[in-house]
């Protein structure tokens, strides 16, 4: 069997699972509508088994084929029995006047369908160059398949750089070698391809229920074509999966609060976990979506934001005891304990003044990520008289993100030019992809009469 | 499930609101940059796509080290003659000129990335082979069985475990 054979394989486990899952919630039960949510199965799918083979490995295991698939069949099966509890629901997609908004959406959607071709061939012959993804990331999924598992001693998991990230990205790309039956790093850029594609299909899907397809193609498109995220697609860099996951819990989140359908929650929670297992900030990201619902959403549902928050922090402990119990020294980079010293933080004014000056820049930068942060911030200010809650919240995680990354640059004890000079492109990727997503639903808002505004 | 199409956004209105406005606007955005955009990274991709498709696999693979200037024949030399289960150490210096400060700090990582299953050990006295970029592995106390120099400064050498 050819190693695309085996990726094409995973990939079809991911969507059988994210299938099921869909089913289970009520979302997709038809064959018309499963084909439709394709996209968001495959994210899911791989949300769902990603975390299951990072909770495996950490559990002493080497999440091998037979046991990611007897992983597969428990959350399908779990999903599946769901069914027979929860009622299916209707999901509404707008759609188009006819005329010249058909136009706009078939020439969006052509456009994004053409560039992803483009990115496809790109990726069919790239290989991980990024310093991080070879210096670490790529490294760690290596061992993992090649030691049976997380390894600690020289040359395993933990010899290299940052050990206490967690283990989805690792774990996830592990995966990709075991279905392609060997160590190939030339099939990465390639699986990162497939699951952008399915991040575009759950976007189109999600957003469809409020956003006509003449705004949502050319705003995918518009996604699709940030500098700042192709350069991202196929680099093995967790900045990718991170943006993704963050992009889709937000708006799963900033739907939950216009339609108030606890699928969606479901959904941002399972994205927030894998998120949360990805990266140290993905608990960050977690806890601030939480947060900002809890806030903006006050009165009404306490408990959804409460159980995303406990979701992101139960799904953290595991990796958290297994650090300590292997005496994993923690990133050098920062220390959130820091935040507690004041005098420490006094004595670090002039990098919280540099970050002020430097940082903000990487996120409007037009060769990054075009017009997505700005045309969001106008969009949602525009929106606070309309729809509060949905603005509240877009620009609480736009602020409050870019606060929490000026933070982060503020207590490391990297050098500070140098560190936001090799980081910051990446680190504001997850709330630009986010910015980027959110635009077609803020300008659907805006330009949906008031009869149609009750969600 | 079923699937509920609801009625189309109407662009008309009886009186622009400054909402419905920056909305028109933000839409009309979007379509320019599209438009102006995509011509342009359409071009950039398919050029990148196609240099990588020009390059064999076996070079594609060391476009990380280049990218860090590294000479990739140490690595190359190092995955054909260190055997899975040895062991090797890396050792740099500045008897390799480079044209980029962290070219000496990318020898590491690079060789953990391109030559595992092979164990990277931080101890040289307890790796079989030496990986020298630009080090002094004479200044390292041990006895060679072999050694083979790649470039002037880069040197593989396999250590004679008594």
């Amino acid at each position: 069997m050819s190693a695309y054979a085996g990726v094409v394989l995973l990939d079809a486990l991911y969507l059988g699972v994210g299938a099921a899952v869909l089913a289970g919630l009520g979302i997709a039960r038809t064959l018309k509508a499963a084909a439709l949510h394709a996209g968001l199965a495959l994210v899911v799918g791989w949300a769902l088994i990603g975390t299951a083979a990072s909770l495996l490995l950490i559990a002493g295991l080497g999440a091998v084929v037979w046991q990611i698939l007897v992983a597969a069949v428990i959350v399908a099966g779990a999903a599946l029995m769901l069914a027979r509890r929860v009622p299916a629901r209707r999901t509404r997609r707008l759609r188009n006047a006819a005329g010249w908004q058909t136009w706009i959406a078939v020439a969006g959607a052509a456009a994004l369908v053409v560039y992803l071709e483009a990115l496809f061939w790109r990726s069919r012959f790239a290989e991980p160059t990024a310093w991080d993804a070879w210096a670490f990331w790529v490294p760690k999924a290596k061992s993992i398949v090649y030691f049976g598992g997380l390894d600690t001693s020289a040359g395993g998991f933990t010899s290299f750089a940052n050990p206490d990230y967690p283990p989805f990205a690792p774990a996830a790309e592990s995966l990709v070698f075991r279905f392609a039956g060997g160590v190939r790093t030339d099939v990465l850029p390639l699986q990162h391809w497939i699951l952008v594609a399915g991040f575009f299909g759950a976007l189109a899907v999600l957003l469809g229920r409020r956003v006509p397809p003449w705004i949502l193609w050319p705003s995918l498109t518009l996604l699709a074509l940030m500098p700042g995220f192709t350069r991202l697609v196929g680099s093995s860099l967790a900045d990718e999966p991170l943006a993704m996951l963050v992009t889709l819990a937000g708006i799963c989140a900033a739907l939950w609060l216009l339609e108030d359908d606890a699928r969606l929650a479901v959904l941002a929670g399972i994205f927030l976990v894998a998120g949360t297992l990805l990266k140290n900030e993905g608990l960050l990201y977690a806890l601030l979506i939480a947060i900002l619902l809890a806030v903006v959403a006050r009165g009404r549902r306490a408990v959804v934001p409460g159980a995303l928050a406990a979701a992101a922090v139960i799904a953290i402990v595991p990796w958290k005891l297994w650090l300590s119990a292997n005496d994993v020294p923690r990133t050098a980079l920062y220390d959130p304990a820091d935040l507690l010293r004041p005098g420490y933080l006094a004595d670090r004014s002039g990098r919280l003044w540099t970050a002020v000056r430097d940082v903000p820049g990487y996120f409007f930068s037009w060769d990054a990520w075009l017009v997505a942060v700005p045309l969001a911030l106008l969009l949602a200010l525009a929106l606070v008289g309309v729809r509060a809650r949905l603005s509240a919240f877009v620009l609480g995680t736009i602020v409050v993100g870019v606060a929490g990354n000026l933070t982060v640059y503020w207590v490391s004890r990297e050098p500070i030019d140098w560190y936001i000079s090799t980081t910051a492109d990446r680190t504001s990727a997850t709330l630009a992809v986010f910015s980027a997503a959110v635009v077609p639903l803020l300008a659907a808002e805006a330009l949906r009469p008031r009869r149609m505004r009750a969600g | 499930m079923a699937t509920v199409r609801q009625p189309a956004l109407s662009l008309r209105a009886r009186t622009v609101s400054p909402v419905r406005a920056a909305g028109v606007a933000s839409v009309c955005v979007v379509l320019a940059v599209v438009a102006l955009k995509t011509p342009q990274a359409l071009n950039s991709i398919t050029d990148q796509a196609r240099t990588l498709a020009a390059l064999p696999a076996s070079q594609r693979e060391l476009l990380g080290a280049r990218s860090a200037d590294l000479d990739t024949r140490l690595f190359v030399e190092a995955r054909r003659r260190i055997r899975l289960g040895e062991t090797y150490a890396v050792i740099t210096g500045p008897r390799v000129a480079v044209s980029i400060e962290s070219t000496r700090d990318a020898v590491a990582p690079f060789a953990r990335y391109y030559l595992l299953p092979r164990r990277q050990t931080p101890e040289p006295t307890a790796a079989d082979w030496i990986l020298s970029f630009g080090g002094d592995a004479d200044a390292l106390g041990l006895r060679f069985a072999e050694r083979h120099v790649v470039a002037p400064g880069v040197e593989l050498a396999r250590v004679a475990h008594p």
